[in-house]
């Protein structure tokens, strides 16, 4: 199976890896990891708390050539957005952007997943004080 | 959904978590000669075109249960247990202890074959703890050749299939820091 372009630039120029503290307030960290390959995900937003947007996203994938195209995508699509525009970010989108086949969709759905999880981190370290953005599911 | 083949059937086995390496190994060839072209000089097209077939599924059969995580995870599957991708659920602090390992080991690129191995050594025994647990709540042999050869759709799933499928989760990520531990210390070698 050839890995598309798109994959390929992810994978050698991966976008936005390293990490950020995870104790700071601002940061929401989403760990997850795909039982159907062992591969491991980090995820993480900074938000800028006046605004509300996210201002810079970082990741760490220990996995296939997929997954860290799809992380490194990842990061590149939040920058910018809100906490429930990230929310709305899908796996499918994600494929479509890489041409993933089939066999590498759970590469995708992770990213979904880690974002998910960096926003809920976020929002649970911010307390009450804030309303939940959107109920996630799964 | 239920696996559609018994690969113990196949290669003549007896369904179980646990099995002898020597006796697979055996089956195996004895099953692959039998199959072979050259045992069959004057068979006709059909034939070998269905020996041809028959071979692929041993071969098939072969590479999932030689390996051990492989080997449950077809057996969980004829029990009528979900796949990976249907139950992905795992202990938090698993997956948070795998990415503190990977971390380390990323962060340490000038560990020497013997560090690595040290490293391996660990998963090796992480794995083996995890796969005693794994038996442990396999049904017994007896219980397994009782299966019927498709599980039962409509059965309503038993509480197990859900703890072995978190459990053999777990595993897929030990097996897969074993595997990169293992390529790395290869590639120290060559270096």
């Amino acid at each position: 199976m050839a890995y598309s372009t798109k994959v390929l630039d992810h994978y050698n120029n991966p976008r936005n890896v390293g990490s950020f503290d995870r104790e700071d307030p601002v940061i929401g960290t989403g760990v997850v990891g795909a039982p159907e390959c062992g591969d491991v995900m980090k995820l993480q937003i900074k938000v800028n708390k006046s605004t509300g947007l996210i201002e810079e996203a970082r990741f760490k994938t220990f996995g296939c050539g997929s997954a860290i195209a799809s992380s490194s995508l990842a990061t590149e699509w939040l920058k910018g957005k809100s906490l429930n525009e990230a929310l709305e970010i899908r796996n499918t989108s994600i494929v479509e952007e890489l041409a993933l086949p089939p066999v590498k969709v759970h590469c995708s759905v992770l990213a979904e997943d880690a974002i998910k999880a960096a926003v809920r981190d976020y929002q649970q370290k911010q307390g009450s004080d804030e309303p939940a953005a959107v109920a996630v599911i799964g | 959904m239920p696996e559609a083949v018994d690969y113990f059937a196949v290669l003549g086995l007896p369904r179980s978590i646990e099995i002898d390496l020597a006796d697979l190994e055996d089956n195996y060839l004895r099953l692959c000669a039998a199959v072979h072209p050259d045992s069959h000089n004057n068979a006709g097209s059909a034939f070998l075109e269905a020996s041809e077939e028959k071979a692929s599924l041993i071969n098939q059969a072969y590479q999932f249960l030689k390996d051990d995580l492989s080997r449950a995870e077809h057996l969980l599957g004829l029990c009528g247990g979900p796949d990976s991708s249907s139950h992905r659920a795992m202990a938090p602090e698993i997956l948070e202890q795998q990415l503190e390992w990977r971390e380390s080991l990323e962060e340490s690129p000038e560990l020497d074959i013997a560090g690595l191995e040290k490293h391996l050594a660990r998963a090796k025994k992480d794995w083996r703890e995890l796969w005693a647990i794994i038996k442990s709540i396999f049904p017994t042999d007896s219980d397994l050749a009782a299966l019927p050869a498709k599980a039962n759709l409509n059965e309503i799933p038993a509480p197990w299939l859900k703890i072995a499928r978190e459990l053999l989760n777990h595993g897929r990520f030990f097996k897969g820091l074993i595997r990169e531990l293992t390529e790395r210390i290869h590639k120290n070698m060559i270096i």
